[in-house]
């Protein structure tokens, strides 16, 4: 038994032909917090799509472990109901079903491939009021349809109450920083430490330091080529805020990439 | 989709709930027309002579006329000398049961089974799994004739006559005679001219001036007997600044054999009045190779005779092997409205050809189409609608609005929309699109644990929901429901 | 050929070019029999319900020899001359002393029907009549089974023809109850451009032209194709357009139609390789008793194709305009993109439109979308140019001249642009907007 959530090894992941993952590891305890960086079309999204399972990406090699499952082996469902979380980069807009209608099917679809009864509606809808107001959303978005017309923020904001009412074990946030300003940044990092557990497990896919600040990670990896090129502590982040990504990590990944395939193997 | 989908196909189990056959005796006239059929119908119904000689003429008028052939629905030719066009459950005496406690207890129990309370108590107190627990007057037709009609007394205490055709025929004579084929007369089009030969029940309904009714009013249509066709006739008149909100179910067992329903519903609003019509439409659509179903050809149309009237027709369309109507409303009076709110499901081999015709004639009419449209399976969805503004139409609005909704690669999706625009100062538009379910939007709700198939049906209710949300509540939920089970193998 | 005849009357095969070439006998012959058997359109006819052709079956029609042709003098009066090749043809036929043709690239030929038929052209057999599809087109079938003239325009592969190539169809105006059925056959081979502006001018005043257009685009071709009616009351137009296109070619068609007691045009395209698109554009300006006719229809038969129906239209007096644009996107063109509008201002009573914006769907990842309106000038933007003190009539002008604008604006620059341009400002200027009408927000009701 290993002590891993989310085990992968040597994952490599093709989109239309072309090699977009090449050998990429990583392992992930659970109550870990994992930031993945790294510059535009370096392949962070295309791990966070792959994980949640979404179609039209072909897993060339490597294998995946979670929970003790082979993770590919399962249904973009059967994921979810097993505790992986993504939220989206681009949230999806489902125009004439509202929220909450949404979160209900979810969360009850989810306790029911889970084998536990459904939830008594007042109750639901309870703690999900509850959530909204942490997370400074007005209630009048529950009636509106999923996304539709929301600000980029309240897009945000929504994944991240999705998340916190649907409880996931291991919640991968694909660039949820991107295109909020400082106050909804505030807002969002506030949600996603309120979700941080010793049982719970997040990925923070992003680009820039600056969610970092409000989250701060065990770990920091470095994707380059296809692979982790580089990994730390927080600090690492920073230094690649000051020197940027060619500076402070393409210059050392071959070398560092060898090391960490020594010590893998 | 790239990835695999469960295999969907095995949920079909699910199916038709309604198909069921209930056992009791039927009185059924031999297959076959001819004037002797007519007039066995009217012996049998002991109608009044104007009813023989307007049954006669339309007879006459139907033998004159060819099948129609324009629409996009497609079936071997109907043979219609194998229809039987009388069928009614052996009565225990030989006049109509006068109360509950002389219908046969089989069709109590089957009306049940439907979730249609027939107990007027029991409506009252709610039946469980009954699907209107407030108040709705129901009639209930059965194959030919209708076997009950609930809350008549309390109804008549406001002047509201609402009783089954053939008893409208008997108590109200000068009523039918003013008003039936006023608004579809049996010229109009075969199927008509075929319902006015050989109809032999339905619903009347009459709101005196001023009233508005205070509960729903219902039919609830049900064929059982094999070998038969449906020809009701739905006659509803609502004077000046009545109102009323009506209800149409129907289901029918399944059989391999294709059976034929084709009614005709008029309506009347004069000045001021509004009748709201609403049908659940979900006779047997014949099972996943299409095999057997109900051919609903039907002619619905209302006349807004008087100014400030307003007709509206909402309609959800998941059953029938084949569906064929277009219910239509007739702006006469100045200033009246009308509207068309449409939901059709075709799956597997069902086809609808369906929509609307809004005539605008009064000035100052206005009037609004709403049309979803969802074809999944090899099903075939055609939208088909009029809009004329004529001369005389100062002012003229409409607003049209047909969205379809394509699951899977073998069904298709049609519009046909006729605009004739006569008025500089009218004003109409009409939009469509055609679109399908993306894969992102599935993905999205398949990654928040949401199965493949109650996505579809997830996305799809709300790909409904403006017209949904026109019916009552407990059609709205209903045709909810109905939707998911219509789509059960759509996916995947 | 002094009397008359009925247009479905056995015509005189021997008088028509190349009636000695048994393939062509066997082409006419064949549209003729089809004539037969269908007829003209009838009552009831659901692809002429809006067009009624009255008496057009039954009257004697004569079409003028070649002699008289060639004979008279130019009738139109428009000093129209612009940089390109200038075709006239005068009844239907290609008259060579009002034509100008300049210097062509290697291979391309542009040459009357007549005489490509006389030179055994092996283009002809292998093309002429394989486009067109005469089921349900009384009228292509009719001009199947008569022609005798027209034009032939061949490009090879890669030829871009620089200048324009104008074909101006003129009917002799001292004769009456003239009939001709001018024959267009294009082919392009891949990697060719072109563009085509026909202009149908003329005072006959009842004279009916069946004209026949004949597409063929290869591989990645463009052809931009102007159509431009001008014509008096009395004349009656009647045209076929059927394209074929290959992978990745264009075909963007723009009618102007301002003129003809009866216009209708039959335009057909299939999209028979992947990626092709079709711009089907139009706009028209009707007045009088003027009666037009717009039958579009896109087949989308592989996928990635794109198909865009753009039609506008103004329309005074009694004018009467029928729009049907059909798009039907079979079931292996997937990633299909079809658009129509039909976007109409009605400026009198008398006035009427029919439309009817058609889809027909059998793949279901497609973009398809439809709008048609029918209405008078939006009433807030008058008020608002009204509010900023621009009067009421200069308002109006302004916006329908706007209207008709968003239309001109979607044609390639070129000089026939300018002179659209010019047609449509005095058109508007002249015949619509200075007569004027009270608009319908003061008009009393009348009940006519």
């Amino acid at each position: 038994m290993s002590d891993f959530l989310l085990s992968i090894r040597q994952l490599a992941v093709q989109v239309e032909g072309k090699q977009i993952l090449d050998g990429l590891d990583l392992e992930v305890r659970p109550g870990e917090v994992h930031a993945i960086m790294g510059p535009n079309g370096s392949g962070k999204s295309t791990l966070a799509h792959v994980l949640a399972g979404r179609p039209g990406y072909e897993v060339t090699g490597g294998e995946v472990r979670y929970d003790g499952q082979d993770l590919l082996a399962l249904e973009v469902e059967q994921r979810a109901a097993a505790g992986l979380f993504l939220a989206f980069q681009y949230p999806v807009e489902i125009p004439g079903v509202s929220n909450i209608q949404f979160l209900k099917t979810a969360l009850n679809s989810l306790r029911k491939q889970r084998g536990e009864p459904e939830l008594d509606a007042l109750e639901f809808l309870d703690s999900v009021k509850a959530r909204m107001a942490q997370m400074q959303m007005e209630e009048a978005l529950l009636y509106r349809g999923v996304n539709e017309g929301f600000s980029g923020g309240e897009k945000k904001s929504n994944e991240i109450l999705q998340m916190l009412v649907l409880e996931p074990r291991l919640a991968i946030l694909d660039e949820t920083d991107s295109g909020l300003d400082i106050d909804a940044l505030k807002r969002v990092a506030a949600g996603i430490n309120s979700f941080r557990r010793e049982d719970r497990s997040l990925i923070l896919v992003t680009h820039y330091q600056r969610l970092l600040d409000y989250v701060k990670p065990d770990y920091v990896h470095v994707l380059q080529q296809g692979r982790i090129g580089r990994s730390g502590g927080a600090e690492l982040a920073l230094t690649l805020e000051q020197a940027g990504y060619a500076q402070g990590a393409v210059t050392e990944t071959e070398a560092e990439a060898e090391q960490g395939r020594d010590r893998d193997g | 989709m790239a990835t695999k989908t469960p295999p969907l196909e095995a949920l079909l189990s699910k199916g038709y709930s309604q198909g069921f056959v209930t056992e009791i005796d039927e009185d059924s006239l031999p297959p076959g027309l001819d004037e002797s059929v007519i007039r066995a119908i009217v012996e049998k119904k002991q109608e009044p002579e104007f009813m023989l000689q307007w049954r006669l003429a339309a007879y006459r008028h139907w033998c004159s006329m060819q099948v129609p052939t324009w629409s996009r629905v497609h079936y071997p030719p109907i043979d219609f000398e194998a229809i039987s066009y009388y069928s009614s459950p052996r009565a225990r005496r030989k006049d109509a049961p006068a109360s509950l406690d002389e219908v046969d207890p089989e069709i109590l129990r089957t009306y049940e089974r439907l979730g249609v309370p027939l107990h007027e108590r029991a409506a009252l107190a709610g039946v469980a799994g009954a699907r209107n627990s407030t108040n709705v007057a129901v009639d209930a037709v059965f194959d030919s004739v209708s076997v009950a009609t609930t809350f008549q007394k309390e109804l008549a205490e406001l002047g509201i006559i609402f009783c089954s055709f053939s008893e409208a025929v008997q108590k109200h004579p000068g009523l039918v005679r003013r008003y039936m084929g006023t608004v579809v007369p049996y010229t109009d089009n075969f199927y008509a001219a075929l319902n006015a030969a050989v109809f032999s029940d339905g619903s009347f309904c009459y709101i005196p001036k001023g009233v508005r009714c205070p509960m729903e009013l219902s039919t609830y249509f049900r064929i059982n007997a094999a070998g038969t066709g449906q020809f009701e006739r739905t006659l509803i008149v609502a004077e000046e600044g009545a109102s009323v909100s009506y209800l149409e179910g129907c289901t029918a067992p399944m059989r391999d054999e294709h059976q034929l329903h084709a009614a005709v519903v008029e309506l009347i609003a004069l000045d001021n009045a509004e009748i709201k019509y609403a049908t659940v439409q979900n006779w047997y659509p014949g099972d996943a190779e299409g095999k057997g179903g109900i051919y609903n050809f039907v002619t619905k149309r209302g006349l807004c005779a008087g100014h400030h009237s307003k007709i509206s027709w909402t309609q959800v369309e998941t059953g029938s092997a084949i569906t064929w109507k277009y219910p239509s409303v007739m702006l006469k009076g100045d200033d009246s409205v009308g509207e068309f709110y449409s939901v059709a499901l075709t799956n597997n081999y069902q086809q609808a050809d369906t929509g609307t015709k809004m005539v605008h004639i009064g000035k100052r009419t206005r009037s609004t189409i709403l049309s979803k449209g969802i074809s999944a399976g090899r099903g075939q969805n055609t939208y088909r609608g009029l809009v004329k503004v004529g001369r005389k139409a100062v002012g003229a609005r409409n607003y049209s609005q047909c969205d379809s909704l394509l699951i899977g690669d073998r069904c298709g999706a049609h519009t046909l929309p006729y605009i004739e625009v006569m008025r500089p100062d009218a004003q109409v538009e009409h939009e469509a699109t055609t679109s399908k379910i993306s894969d992102t939007q599935l993905f999205y709700c398949r990654q928040r644990g949401i199965d493949a198939e109650a996505a579809v049906s997830l996305l799809v209710n709300g790909f409904c929901k403006e017209v949904f949300r026109k019916l009552p509540m407990e059609f709205a939920v209903e045709a909810q429901a109905l939707m998911e089970v219509s789509l059960e193998g759509a996916v995947g | 050929m002094a009397e008359g005849a009925r247009l479905i009357d056995t015509p005189c095969w021997t008088d028509l070019a190349g009636a000695d070439l048994p393939w062509l006998r066997l082409h006419r012959l064949q549209a003729f029999e089809r004539l037969s058997a269908e007829g003209l359109p009838a009552r009831g006819d659901e692809a002429w319900k809006y067009t009624l052709l009255g008496d057009l079956g039954e009257r004697r029609f004569r079409v003028a020899s070649r002699a008289e042709d060639e004979g008279s003098e130019a009738g139109s009066s428009r000093p129209y001359r612009p940089q390109g090749h200038r075709i006239l043809f005068r009844d239907g036929r290609w008259i060579i002393q009002g034509s100008t043709l300049l210097p062509l690239p290697a291979g391309a030929r542009l040459v009357s029907l007549r005489e490509a038929i006389a030179q055994q052209d092996p283009l002809l057999p292998e093309m002429l009549g394989r486009i067109a599809t005469l089921e349900g087109q009384p009228f292509a079938a009719l001009n199947a089974a008569r022609f005798d003239d027209g034009l032939l325009l061949y490009l090879p592969e890669g030829c871009v023809l620089e200048q324009p190539i104008y074909c101006r169809f003129e009917t002799d105006p001292t004769e009456a109850d003239r009939v001709s059925f001018p024959r267009l056959l294009v082919v392009m081979e891949s990697g060719s451009r072109a563009q085509l502006l026909e202009e149908h001018l003329g005072a006959n005043g009842s004279a009916l032209t069946d004209l026949l257009v004949e597409i063929s685009l290869g591989e990645g071709a463009q052809l931009f194709h102007g159509r431009l009616f001008d014509s008096e009351l009395g004349d009656r137009r009647i045209s076929g357009i059927h394209v074929q296109q290959a992978r990745a070619s264009l075909y963007h068609s723009f009618a102007l139609m301002l003129g003809g007691e009866l216009c209708r045009n039959d335009l057909q395209v299939q999209l028979n390789g992947e990626e092709a698109s079709a711009l089907l554009e139009g706009l028209y300006l009707l007045d009088g008793r003027q009666h037009l006719d717009n039958h579009l229809r896109v087949d989308h038969r592989l996928p990635g194709g794109r198909s865009d129906q753009f039609y506008k239209g103004i329309l005074r007096g009694h004018a009467r305009a029928v729009f049907n644009g059909l798009a039907v996107v079979h079931p292996d063109a997937q990633h299909s993109d079809a658009r129509q509008i039909n976007r109409n201002l009605l400026l009198s009573t008398g006035a009427e439109v029919d439309t009817k914006p058609e889809l027909q769907i059998e793949a279901d990842d497609v973009k398809c979308s439809h709008g048609a309106t029918v209405g008078y000038l939006d009433q807030e933007q008058l008020f608002y140019l009204r509010s900023r003190g621009v009067e009421k009539q200069s308002a109006q002008a302004l916006l329908t001249l706007a209207f008709a604008r968003e239309s001109l604006q979607r044609l390639p620059r070129g000089e026939f642009t300018d002179a659209y341009d010019q047609i449509v400002t005095d058109a508007l200027a002249g015949r619509i907007v200075s007569r004027p009408e009270p608009s319908p927000d003061t008009r009393k009701v009348s009940d006519e």
